[in-house]
């Protein structure tokens, strides 16, 4: 029975796989990303990679924190990433490409963690798609870092960690955690909103 | 945790897990990790546990990799019991210390009380097992796959060839682009900035993130020339084969032997 | 071969034409040499050439080129790169994959060669370039010159009869530029039609076949670039008492720097002291001793009568000048940058002069990033100059900038040092080296020389 709801999840989302790409082909968004925008991405991913590095040891080992710390440089590279390539699928690839070059550098490629991956992927996604813009807007940005923290969390502990590891914990625990992620998240996407200004602005009318 | 600058891990040895084809190690690390998920019974853990360190052994990895391996172990096991031991789920349940009782107040009633199970402690200790197990069978894989033929084995079974690039463009300039982050944050202590503690953290965040995420554009528009003028369209042949040998067979048929065995007898279905 | 007539480009948005009328022929085994300032087209020229103008960088043009017979706006790039080969300045954007041999085999495989054909271009591709012996060799580890060895030896092994050099060796050493030599022969020899654009290229005079100098997207005749006497960093300070001194220091293999054995070396207030040696001589490595940056593994540096400090003990008393001024612009304006070091010291300065001394003090209000390379290099400099440091050390001060902004920034470091303060930079350009007046030479690790110029 445990077992069917985390099977209902992976269904989930492979749905909404599905839905997405049928709004984008509808919409006639396909992405298509020209090779320097391909390049950007794979280097926002290395660069996501090494701003959680610090963050791996030392005061963030306290669990109950551990949250709050990790979610703020991720998304703030995140949202520095999507507001230089704002595209259906950039925040995908970010994600997605972190998510493999983490498992090939040290935690072993495992098709286990590629639902989660892809599902904080969709869901981001979706909300773009719904919003109708890409970060244009603090608010936007936010929205999207509160929208993240939540279902990473939620779904870390109510899906992953009791039919994967087996592992249970209390309500206020998970609230906790997932309100710790959330405002981590928020406030990365802040900070990220206010850094890529003058970075965008430097991009584009830039000497290089 | 860095072999120098560069975070991977691969040894070059001449293994039996060398050889396999990474498709191959992947089909097993699936098989593997349904074993974590599905497997019950104590017994059929400790068996699985068992064959991963052999695994590991066989692999040859060098002390430093065997002490990171042992610490992180540690790590989740001191982690699992305890927090299995204060959230333990199942009925019945003896409590060995209590902080907060059950009834004492809002507190108590927003979260069901706080207390140290002695079924939890146990539990917690068995589910830890699942953890190790995942922990050591990642240090195999990634011991024994070289990068660009993981990479090159996931295009082949689907994964599509733009994301394949983008991960192989990641790693190559991720050890680049740590020295760069190093250099940038020494010059800044050198123009008086103080980063240390949680709040450097955040000030080198501040000071760091724009010098390096605006040179990484200039480099993508480089490295994006350059790639146009080595005809890259995201077509391409490939130099690298991968063919499925004799030991990859015997390989997957004994994994998949392994795992009907230990769900049938110890899968507790 | 290539035939171009009449062009010329105006890349979008900009007012004025990158190219003006240009004319040129070219055949093959010729070596053409295009000189001019940053700015005066060169690229452009070779980005017509090779189609990135205009598939990529699409202006408005008018006039012919023809490479080969094809006109580059009929045809894709990937078609050219099978006749143009374009190797670029920076080797690192050049090299997308981990091992030596897949990067040679990169173009190939774009180019939708079956196996065996890869196999063989790509071995005698290495063969040819001296890389065989490396071939397994992880990227990360080569040293500029093999990188771009690598670079260049990827476009080989595609094939191409026309090789576009776009400042090929400006950010490499005598041996890296004494080893494009060795390229440039054989290619040569080849038969294969050679253009480089290049800042320093008196080595490559002799295989030169013909000259351009392009000024402002036009072709004129040559002029003499302006030279700098030797000694022309006058130190005034042989008599003054000593601010850093090593003695028998060693320091230890660390990744990538080179160690350094037993250097024994005072340097006193006021000069103006060159390290000078190859990349890998340990002169880096020095430099960052004598800044507190590193760390001797024995003996001591001494700095300003203290022992081995800390960053911290030293920071705003030593000013430090790393080699890529890109890593150390963080602020948001030019104002803001100079003015970055003294607040954070707690130094009170007078922005507005060294504003001045930069040059840029009607760019005050912009972002750092959008200046042009020479530009954010002085505003480096002046940065680290405005925390008003006792001595500054430089790490190849020199690259890839042109000879204006040699100029301005040799000026910069002579009014430093008339005021009394310690100068030292390293250096592996031997103009750059020349003009101190006290020439400190390394070589694996320790000092060859220490020669004091009248």
């Amino acid at each position: 029975m445990m077992m069917n709801l985390y099977v209902a999840s992976l269904i989930l989302v492979v749905l909404l796989g599905a839905m997405l790409f049928y709004t984008v082909r509808i919409k006639n968004m396909i992405p298509k990303f020209s090779t320097e925008e391909l390049i950007t991405v794979a280097l926002f991913c290395s660069i996501l990679y090494i701003a959680i590095l610090p963050f791996k040891f030392g005061l963030s080992r306290i669990p109950i924190i551990q949250a709050f710390f990790f979610s703020v440089p991720y998304t703030t590279i995140l949202v520095i990433g999507v507001r230089l390539v704002p595209k259906a699928g950039t925040v995908t690839l970010l994600i997605c490409g972190h998510s493999l070059l983490s498992q090939i550098l040290s935690s072993g490629v495992n098709p286990l963690w590629w639902p989660y991956a892809l599902l904080a992927g969709f869901v981001l996604e979706i909300y773009f798609l719904i919003t109708g813009n890409y970060l244009a807007t603090m608010r936007n940005a936010v929205g999207a870092g509160i929208l993240r923290g939540f279902i990473v969390y939620i779904y870390f502990y109510y899906f992953s960690a009791p039919y994967i590891w087996h592992q249970h914990y209390a309500p206020w625990y998970i609230w906790l955690q997932t309100g710790q992620g959330m405002a981590g998240s928020a406030l990365g996407a802040v900070i990220g909103f206010y850094l890529s200004r003058t970075i965008i602005q430097a991009y584009r009318y830039g000497g290089i | 945790m860095m072999e120098g600058s560069f975070p991977m891990r691969f040894i070059n040895r001449d293994t039996i897990f060398h050889r396999l084809d990474p498709r191959t190690k992947i089909a097993m690390s699936l098989m593997c990790a349904c074993l974590i998920v599905v497997l019950r019974m104590p017994e059929g853990l400790l068996g699985l546990f068992s064959l991963l360190l052999v695994t590991f052994t066989v692999v040859r990895p060098p002390f430093s990799y065997v002490r990171t391996l042992v610490s992180l172990m540690a790590i989740a096991v001191i982690f699992t019991v305890i927090s299995q031991g204060f959230f333990y789920y199942f009925e019945p349940k003896t409590p060995i210390l209590t902080f907060i009782p059950e009834n004492s107040g809002w507190i108590g009633k927003l979260t069901g009380g706080l207390a140290i199970y002695r079924e939890g402690l146990i539990y917690g200790a068995i589910q830890s097992l699942r953890l190790c197990c995942a922990m050591v069978l990642s240090m195999i894989i990634v011991i024994t796959t070289y990068p660009s033929d993981l990479i090159l084995g996931l295009e082949r079974i689907g994964v599509p060839a733009k994301i394949g690039f983008v991960v192989t463009v990641s790693i190559r300039f991720l050890p680049a682009l740590i020295d760069e982050a190093r250099r940038i944050l020494v010059a800044q202590k050198l123009r008086g900035l103080n980063v240390k503690g949680v709040r450097g953290g955040f000030v080198a965040l501040r000071y760091l993130l724009p010098p390096l995420i605006i040179d990484s554009l200039r480099q993508a528009r480089r490295i994006a020339l350059a790639a146009s003028v080595r005809a890259y369209t995201g077509e391409r042949t490939h130099i690298r084969t991968l063919e499925f040998s004799r030991i990859d067979w015997i390989a997957a048929g004994l994994s998949t032997g392994v795992m009907v065995f230990l769900i049938f007898f110890y899968g507790g279905l | 071969m290539i035939k171009i007539d009449d062009f010329s480009f105006v890349y979008p948005g900009s007012g004025k034409p990158a190219l003006e009328h240009i004319s040129l022929q070219a055949e093959k085994g010729e070596l053409i040499l295009i000189r001019g300032a940053s700015g005066s087209g060169k690229s452009t020229l070779l980005y017509c050439i090779n189609g990135l103008v205009p598939h990529i960088f699409n202006g408005n043009y008018s006039g012919r080129i023809q490479v080969n017979g094809f006109s580059p706006s009929d045809i894709s790039i990937r078609e050219l790169s099978k006749t143009v080969g374009t190797v670029f300045q920076n080797a690192d954007s050049q090299i997308f994959m981990m091992r030596v041999e897949d990067d040679v085999a990169f173009g190939c495989e774009n180019l939708l060669m079956p196996r065996e054909e890869i196999i063989r271009r790509r071995d005698g591709s290495m063969k040819e370039m001296g890389l065989w012996e490396m071939r397994t060799k992880e990227t990360y580890k080569l040293s500029g010159g093999q990188k771009q060895r690598l670079a260049i030896s990827s476009i080989y092994a595609m094939g191409p009869e026309i090789f576009l050099f776009d400042e090929p060796t400006t950010d490499l050493d005598q041996d890296g530029r004494k080893d494009f030599f060795g390229i440039l022969t054989q290619l040569k020899r080849g038969g294969k039609l050679v253009i480089l654009a290049e800042h320093q290229y008196e080595e490559y005079m002799p295989l030169v076949d013909r000259v351009i100098t392009l000024h402002e997207g036009r072709l004129v005749s040559p002029e003499r670039a302006p030279e700098y006497p030797p000694g022309f960093l006058q130190g005034y300070g042989k008599e003054n008492e000593v601010v850093i001194s090593c003695k028998s220091v060693d320091v230890a293999y660390e990744k990538g720097e080179t160690a350094l054995k037993n250097i024994n070396l005072e340097i006193r207030k006021g000069e103006v002291v060159a390290l000078s040696g190859r990349n890998g001589s340990g002169k880096t490595t020095l430099l960052k001793s004598l800044a507190g940056i590193l760390r001797p593994d024995a003996g001591v540096v001494t700095i300003f009568d203290m022992a081995n400090p800390s960053l911290e003990m030293i920071s705003g008393r030593v000013g430090f000048l790393f080699q890529n001024p890109d890593e150390q612009l963080f602020a948001g304006c030019v104002e803001e940058e100079i003015a970055f070091g003294p607040k954070h010291l707690g130094k009170r300065v007078d922005v507005e002069r060294y504003l001045h001394l930069s040059g840029l003090s009607n760019e005050r209000g912009r972002h750092p990033q959008t200046l042009s390379r020479g530009q954010r290099q002085l505003l480096a400099v002046t940065s680290v100059l405005a925390m008003e440091p006792d001595i500054l050390l430089l790490d190849e001060p020199t690259t890839g900038l042109d000879d204006v902004h040699w100029m301005h920034l040799f000026s910069l470091l002579s009014q430093y040092s008339m005021e009394g303060k310690t100068v030292v930079y390293a250096t592996h350009n031997r103009k750059a080296a020349g003009t101190a007046s006290r020439v400190v030479h390394l070589d694996d690790g320790r000092i060859i020389s220490d020669e004091i110029y009248q």
